[in-house]
């Protein structure tokens, strides 16, 4: 037998279909991936947002105003770039010209008796930093018409109150009453959620390795098949040869995906090296599983089984969110209102693996998304003994 | 026409690739830009969608008051007080901003406030999107200076009146309006959407199916028989071309339809030089797809490769064209490599076109469809120049072949 898992093994790495599913695709996208998602998950130090001013009218409250909008635009660490204009009408056109820039106006802010008012730009991009400029504007703008609300309140009820020190330091100065702190082994960023979905394809895509394997086993599809048909070897042990030389080289290549993962890419496991190692050993279990139980579907020639797989594959990692930001989503939400989704799903389940290598204390999660993939395996390789036992192609 | 009947039956043979990218993968995209909110802006705004959890271990006056504000400001979702539980809100992004208000804090921070002492701190988490947990902290503390205010001016005030005060003042905020109606904007944005959600789905699917095509076409044995047949070698390949644009139109066809009728919208908010564009730019995408797939084809590269290949390069085109993640979020160096792509001059031809009014300048959607026209070109041209190449191997029966029977 290990005679034949070492053969299996030789001709099996001579494939390059199989290194490239297995190999080069998790790793040429990690890369991509890595290029993409660096300056996102850096985007602390966001640039200055850019909005139109209107110029408030000469008055106590105007120039608060003003003095407000010199502070937040002046400096290293200003927050806004601003245009001021002379009129409304001016600043909306100021807005409406930078529509389609890469940076562009999201809005201009006009003061109102003591209240600023937002217009934000009716056309901005759902996708992307627009709405989120858009957001932080309004927040720093609801900051300023709730604070000047307290002093006009306080002032109100003890205009003495202007010559007290305490009180108008107090009114005017912010508290800082958070700390950020980590519950989870790892802080979560968006950006590793797109590896761990990538983890998913590439081990499925790797039930190819069994499908290929199996489909060569056949007597009636190639020479070496039938000549291992005659051969001294039982049949069962055969498939279990096959099986294990296809597991072996699938999860040496995910390892080695992993190693990029973690040493070229920095996705820090917190030490849980192991751990990790025992979720790619799982789902390249599942994958073999998978490629064997499509493998014996009969009827259906060998690229319309390896069709099958992709379409499998392309679902399954649809909803572990692979696809961008918009799956990510739409991943999320499926999983919220039906939990029982990602059950079934082998991608979302060895996607939600890693997360649990990543950011739970308590090995529980990890161990039951692990025994989840476990049951699939089992479950397609049931479906497929049939077909894997010793079959009569030819008869009197 | 055999060598084209032909064609297409090998087409029809490997349907489940076109099944499963063109056709079903193209339902996903419907799927998706339909259950997206893109007319959201003003529920953006307001910050509804964040989600918000308060962890109160006080029970005080001030942590249901603050519990409250939170409330008007973003979803309030329950979070149990266990560290499982908060693992679990923080790693499946059930909530994206987890305030723990810790026992004594009520008592602790007007100790403070009299005694003009910083703050007590409270723990907080933040989620996947660090944006909106930064700007729920923000409102946190504007909340908390507002409280320490009014308790540093009135410290014999009852609490509960510093706490209503607080709720009325806080409650005045700046005006946000949007200039101009968002529901106009939605049509199209679906409709955007879906099309560079095609940018994977057309890539792969035309990729596959023609380089599997090409490279069956191509086998030795039945290329002998083609050259040996009395059909003209210029004859067979302008068959087989043929079959392949027969391929790319009906794909192009089906994404073009299926967005139209699915996004009924679009078709009414978009002029009609902008849809004429929308089509113009998914015919030059398909034809990109489908050279590359030649030029695969050519290399002679097998089913699993020319899936693995359709697959890798279709992803790849996809992330980096600004199809699935907003190129605007990338660096400048990334952003410069996307030009290299058709990918960014195929999703850049589509949102111009969805923009474009009567009489609007098309010069910049021209350019976006002629530089997709030229990779096309580009990858044709390294088709033919391996076609060239494969004819005088062995494999494919050329000069070296005689050699080799000569041998």
């Amino acid at each position: 037998m290990l005679t034949t898992i070492r053969y299996t093994l030789a001709s099996l790495v001579r494939l390059p279909e199989i290194i490239i599913w297995s190999l080069v695709f998790p790793i040429v996208l990690m890369s991509v991936f890595s290029m993409m998602f660096g300056p996102i998950d850096e985007m602390a130090n966001l640039d200055p947002i850019r909005i139109a001013v209107v110029e408030p009218e000469d008055s106590p409250e105007g120039e608060a105003f003003d003095a407000f909008i010199d502070a937040t635009s002046t400096g290293d660490e200003r927050l806004f770039s601003v245009v001021r204009t002379a009129s409304a009408e001016e600043a909306e056109r100021v807005v409406e010209d930078t529509s389609g820039d890469d940076d562009r106006m999201v809005a201009y802010v006009q003061l109102q008796g003591s209240i600023p008012e937002v217009h934000v730009a009716g056309d901005l991009s759902s996708q992307g930093m627009e709405l989120s400029k858009a957001q932080i504007v309004s927040t720093v703008m609801d900051e300023y018409a709730s604070k000047s609300a307290l002093l006009r309140d306080m002032i109100a009820r003890d205009p003495a109150m202007l010559a007290d020190p305490a009180a108008l330091q107090s009114a005017l100065e912010g508290v800082d009453a958070t700390t950020q702190v980590d519950v989870t082994h790892n802080q979560p960023k968006e950006s590793v959620r797109y590896y761990f979905a990538l983890l998913g394809m590439a081990a499925l895509f790797g039930g190819g390795v069994s499908l290929l394997a199996f489909q060569r086993m056949r007597p009636n599809l190639s020479a070496l098949g039938a000549r291992r048909a005659i051969g001294g070897l039982s049949h069962g042990k055969a498939v279990i040869a096959t099986f294990i030389a296809c597991w072996i080289i699938n999860f040496a290549c995910l390892a080695i995906a992993y190693a990029v993962m973690r040493f070229a890419i920095g996705i820090d496991f917190g030490g849980r090296d192991a751990e990790c190692l025992a979720v790619t050993a799982a789902a390249s279990l599942t994958a073999m599983s998978l490629g064997c139980a499509i493998s014996a579907i009969p009827k259906v020639p060998e690229n319309g089984k390896s069709g099958m797989l992709t379409g499998i594959v392309c679902f399954a990692s649809m909803f572990a969110g692979l696809y961008g930001q918009p799956t990510m989503q739409l991943a999320d939400a499926i999983a919220a209102s039906a939990p029982w989704t990602t059950w079934i799903n082998p991608a979302a389940q060895i996607a939600q693996a890693f997360y649990s290598v990543m950011y739970y204390d308590s090995l529980g999660p990890l161990l039951t998304h692990i025994a989840a993939l476990l049951v699939m395996s089992a479950v397609l390789l049931g479906l497929s003994v049939r077909s894997l036992r010793r079959q009569r192609y030819a008869s009197l | 026409m055999q060598a084209c009947k032909c064609a297409l039956r090998v087409i029809r043979g490997n349907l489940v690739f076109f099944l499963v990218y063109i056709v079903g993968l193209s339902f996903m995209g419907i799927f998706m830009s339909q259950s997206f909110d893109f007319s959201g802006t003003e529920e953006l705004l307001q910050g509804e969608s964040v989600e918000v959890a308060l962890v109160d271990r006080d029970e005080s006056a001030l942590s249901k008051a603050l519990e409250e504000f939170l409330g008007e400001r973003a979803t309030l979702v329950q979070v149990a007080d266990s560290p499982l539980a908060f693992q679990d809100a923080v790693a499946k992004g059930q909530t994206g901003y987890l305030l723990v208000v810790p026992e004594g804090y009520e008592e602790a921070f007007r100790a403070a406030a009299l005694a003009g002492e910083e703050a007590p701190q409270m723990d907080v988490v933040y989620s996947y999107y660090a944006a909106d947990g930064a700007l729920m902290d923000e409102a946190v503390d504007a909340y908390l200076s507002c409280v320490r205010s009014l308790i540093v001016e009135a410290p014999d005030a009852p609490f509960e009146e510093v706490l209503m005060r607080t709720a009325q003042v806080m409650d005045v905020r700046a005006d946000v309006q949007v200039m101009q109606a968002s529901d106009a904007v939605a049509g199209p944005d679906r409709f955007v959407f879906y099309l560079q959600w095609s940018t994977y789905t057309l890539f792969a699917g035309i990729v596959v199916c023609i380089g599997m095509l090409i490279s069956t076409m191509n086998r030795a044995d039945v290329r002998r028989r083609n050259l040996a047949s009395p059909m003209s070698y210029a004859s067979y390949n302008v068959q087989l071309a043929l079959s392949c644009g027969i391929l790319a139109l009906v794909s192009c066809a089906w994404t073009l339809l299926l967005g139209l009728i699915a996004f009924p919208d679009a078709v009414a908010a978009i002029s009609v030089e902008g849809l004429a564009f929308c089509g113009l730019a998914i015919l030059a995408y398909s034809l990109m797809a489908l050279a590359f797939g030649f030029m695969l084809g050519q290399f002679g590269v097998s089913a699993l490769m020319c899936n693995a290949f359709g697959n890798i390069f279709g992803m790849v085109v996809s992330f980096l064209g600004g199809a699935w993640v907003p190129l605007e979020l990338l660096s400048p160096e990334v952003m410069a490599l996307a030009h290299w792509l058709p990918g960014f001059w195929y999703t850049d031809a589509c949102q111009l076109a969805a923009q474009m009014g009567p009489g609007s300048a098309v010069g910049d959607a021209v350019l976006d469809l002629g530089v997709l026209l030229l990779f096309a070109v580009a990858f044709l041209s390294v088709g033919f120049a391996a076609a060239k190449r494969r004819l005088q191997t062995s494999e494919a029966g050329g000069n070296r072949a005689a050699e080799v029977s000569v041998a």
